[in-house]
């Protein structure tokens, strides 16, 4: 559905990603996570067609995606990080933007925009910021699209609307569907994404999926440090560890353990799970 | 699907235009439209504003408006969520370009010239006095205006699409900077002409202005044409960091 081979991208001198491969199937919710400024963001935009790769291939069902044809736009969402509305009613910009999707849904966009707590009614610029992006996201989740490319949802959103963000697009995913969700703040996903896709600074680390994680590691709390675990790092519960599963030990994925386990152990992330 | 022009979409984005951005500028025009009268109302109250002097007037601004409107409509294209909104929106590049230039250049002009024809019939019937007759539209002109305006749109709608920020001064600079670059143009070719001829021959002058008239018509034409095919290429090779 999503193909990437060897993408590379730059900011004039600045590279951004280089070589980044991937393959991405429909009926998952990947996380995309990493550092402030490793490209996420960027990957986003070329998904969408708003960046055009520099060198390798890109293609999501089949197409370039800056080529932005019609075929291809009516079928994917980009919602940005940073969403400013302007002078319009809520219900009516979405009424109008869902026109030229073919499976947008107007009854599940005013559920979901209910849930949030948003009156459709009111103008954009007369919303907090909070409340224009739980709209954007009303709409981004009602729009049926095949590919739904999430940049930093819960950046803006309340600690009750962050939870409320989780269930939702749970609640409104397809099995029809491929939503790639990037974000810096991975506690803001838990128990969401699956796969998982960590980034570093020009490349992937890892893109494995919740099952193929607990395969490899074993996440813990335990009282005291562990030098030879992968990563121990000591908070207010006791030490934090992320050790190798060589026992086929199920526990569940603590994510930002693993998200640190892999800024620490990058060569072994690289070879293990890409 | 037809992923180059499809006349239902292009409609599909005429709407979301006309709906989304032009009621915001609409009525900003009445208000444009309304301030020369209310001056005059207020400073020249009594006096007669003649048929002339209102041609004139709704003329120069016109002009104005016709440059000035595309930056306002499509004045989103100065940030980055704007411009990735009207990227994304599923339709094709020629679809969104044509789109803009019928707003630009069929519909906000139509709707001008009717709301200053219907504004004048107002204050004719109810200023007699003042107003005399209705102002009348002049095809011949309108046409020919039309061709000047063509070439200002063009200029408006890639200055839109090209400059991030304070677009319009920009454009205005740089069309500034072209008409330098015809004037030294244009000086140039009547000089040669006169050194060609000896002295400044009146039929000599006459047939050099004429020949300039028609050249300047020519270029004026094919610069605007240049405009909207650059406008087109910007909309279709556009990236968003």
């Amino acid at each position: 559905m999503v193909n990437l081979k060897d993408v590379s991208f730059s900011y004039g001198k600045h590279k951004v990603l280089g070589n980044v491969s991937m393959k991405l199937e429909k009926g998952k919710i990947y996380g995309l996570l990493g550092e402030n400024g490793v490209g996420k963001s960027t990957l986003l935009k070329i998904l969408s067609g708003l960046l055009k790769p520099e060198g390798g291939e890109c293609t999501v069902f089949g197409e370039v995606p800056y080529s932005r044809n019609p075929s291809f736009l009516q079928d994917v969402y980009y919602l940005p990080e940073d969403f400013m509305g302007e002078n319009v009613v809520v219900e009516k910009y979405a009424l109008q933007v869902g026109e030229f999707y073919p499976n947008f849904s107007p009854d599940k966009f005013r559920r979901i925009l209910g849930e949030f707590g948003v009156d459709g009614k009111a103008k954009f610029n007369k919303l907090s910021l909070g409340q224009q992006k739980k709209a954007i996201i009303s709409l981004a989740l009602s729009l049926g699209t095949g590919v739904l490319l999430m940049d930093e949802p819960s950046n803006g959103l309340d600690i009750p609307s962050k939870a409320l963000l989780r269930r939702l697009i749970a609640e409104n995913a397809s099995d029809e569907q491929l939503i790639i969700i990037s974000t810096h703040q991975v506690k803001d996903l838990e128990n969401l994404i699956d796969p998982i896709i960590i980034m570093d600074r020009e490349s992937v680390l890892m893109n494995a999926s919740i099952e193929e994680i607990t395969r490899r590691l074993t996440f813990g709390i335990e009282p005291q440090e562990d030098r030879d675990a992968l990563y121990c790092q000591r908070d207010l519960r006791g030490y934090v560890t992320v050790r190798r599963n060589e026992y086929g030990i199920e526990t569940p994925v603590d994510i930002e353990a693993l998200f640190n386990c892999a800024l620490v152990n990058k060569a072994w992330f690289k070879e293990t799970f890409n | 699907m037809n992923n180059i022009f499809s006349f239902e979409r292009f409609l599909k984005v005429l709407k979301y235009d006309l709906k989304m951005r032009v009621p915001a500028v609409f009525a900003s025009i009445l208000a444009f439209l309304a301030i020369p009268h209310a001056l005059h109302v207020v400073m020249s109250f009594g006096q007669t504003f003649p048929v002339a002097q209102r041609v004139d007037l709704y003329s120069t601004m016109a002009a104005f408006l016709m440059f000035f409107a595309p930056f306002t409509i499509y004045s989103s294209f100065n940030n980055k969520q704007g411009k990735s909104g009207f990227l994304m929106l599923p339709a094709s590049a020629l679809e969104k370009f044509t789109s803009m230039v019928a707003v630009s250049m069929v519909l906000l002009p139509a709707s001008f010239i009717f709301c200053t024809l219907i504004l004048d019939l107002i204050l004719v019937l109810l200023f007699n006095d003042c107003y005399g007759t209705v102002v009348s539209v002049d095809f011949m002109k309108l046409l020919r205006a039309g061709s000047a305006a063509f070439s200002i749109i063009g200029a408006a709608l890639l200055g839109n699409v090209t400059f991030k920020k304070k677009a319009s001064a920009k454009t205005i600079l740089c069309l500034l900077a072209l008409m330098i670059l015809w004037g030294f143009g244009v000086t140039d070719m009547i000089f040669e002409k006169l050194l060609e001829n000896g002295n400044a021959d009146a039929e000599v002058m006459q047939a050099t202005l004429r020949q300039l008239n028609n050249i300047t018509a020519i270029a004026f034409l094919a610069v605007g044409i240049l405009f909207y095919l650059l406008t087109y290429w910007r909309i279709k090779k556009m990236q968003i960091s």
